[in-house]
């Protein structure tokens, strides 16, 4: 199954002063959508703290937070440009720490599967120009426009 | 010399794992050497982990075991991914 892009799932210049804050709005869209179970987002926050996702590339930092198959519906992304940094630790290194401003919570319960997509997800997030033009995004459905073009 | 076998993990077992092991066993099969691999979530390495030659990981492997351990990240980040793959092949063909 195709993995999900929807509108109101894709939220530009969000505000959040904490990851759990920013999990939950992230997740909201999905769960309302129906594509992933009402618990979640604590799922995700639960997840992250045990197993951190932050990425940091050059100039920015980028993180994917997701969680154990069981919890999703159907397959889903949620994306995010942040108004204001938000800490994350670093996967794999979590003595590291690193300023998020994109956000992308993958609600995928197959990996082969979505395979292509997780790749286009990282190609994406490794493309300094396409991830410029996310965050010069100004509104919803410009970076909703932008996220479909770069992901599917 | 014997088919090498790789172990690749991350937290779930589905999602960044994935895309490490495709990178890494598309440079080995380029690169001519015989192995396999399995993907699985960290909480395996106990049980199975001294099974393999290499273990990539793309999360912390909080577990003491013999085996070598090769962060998978910058196969994700991008950032050092060509020296991580000569790294994975100096372990396999030692």
């Amino acid at each position: 199954m195709d993995v999900s892009i929807e509108p109101g799932a894709i939220q530009a210049n969000l505000t959040a002063t904490s990851q759990d804050e920013l999990f939950s709005k992230m997740a909201q869209p999905l769960v309302l959508a129906g594509k992933v179970h009402d618990d979640f987002a604590q799922h995700v926050i639960d997840r992250e703290k045990a197993f951190p996702t932050g990425l940091p590339f050059e100039n920015f930092g980028v993180a994917i937070p997701h969680t154990d198959p069981e919890h999703v519906i159907e397959p889903a992304v949620a994306v995010a440009t942040l108004a204001e940094p938000v800490e994350f630790r670093v996967m794999g290194d979590p003595d590291q720490t690193v300023l998020v401003t994109l956000v992308f919570v993958l609600a995928l319960n197959d990996g082969y599967a979505h395979l292509e997509f997780l790749q286009k997800v990282i190609k994406l997030a490794q493309d300094a120009d396409s991830v410029e033009k996310m965050f010069s995004a100004r509104d919803d459905r410009s970076l909703f426009e932008l996220v479909k073009r770069f992901l599917t | 010399m014997a088919k090498k076998r790789i172990l690749f993990v991350c937290a779930t077992g589905i999602a960044t794992s994935t895309v490490v092991e495709e990178k890494v066993c598309d440079y080995l099969r380029e690169q001519g050497i015989d192995f396999e691999a399995d993907q699985r979530n960290v909480g395996s390495v106990p049980s199975i982990g001294n099974d393999f030659d290499l273990i990539v990981a793309s999360t912390q492997v909080p577990y003491d075991i013999d085996t070598p351990v090769i962060s998978g990240l910058p196969f994700l980040t991008g950032i050092g991914a060509d020296e991580t793959l000569k790294k994975i092949k100096d372990v396999l063909t030692k």
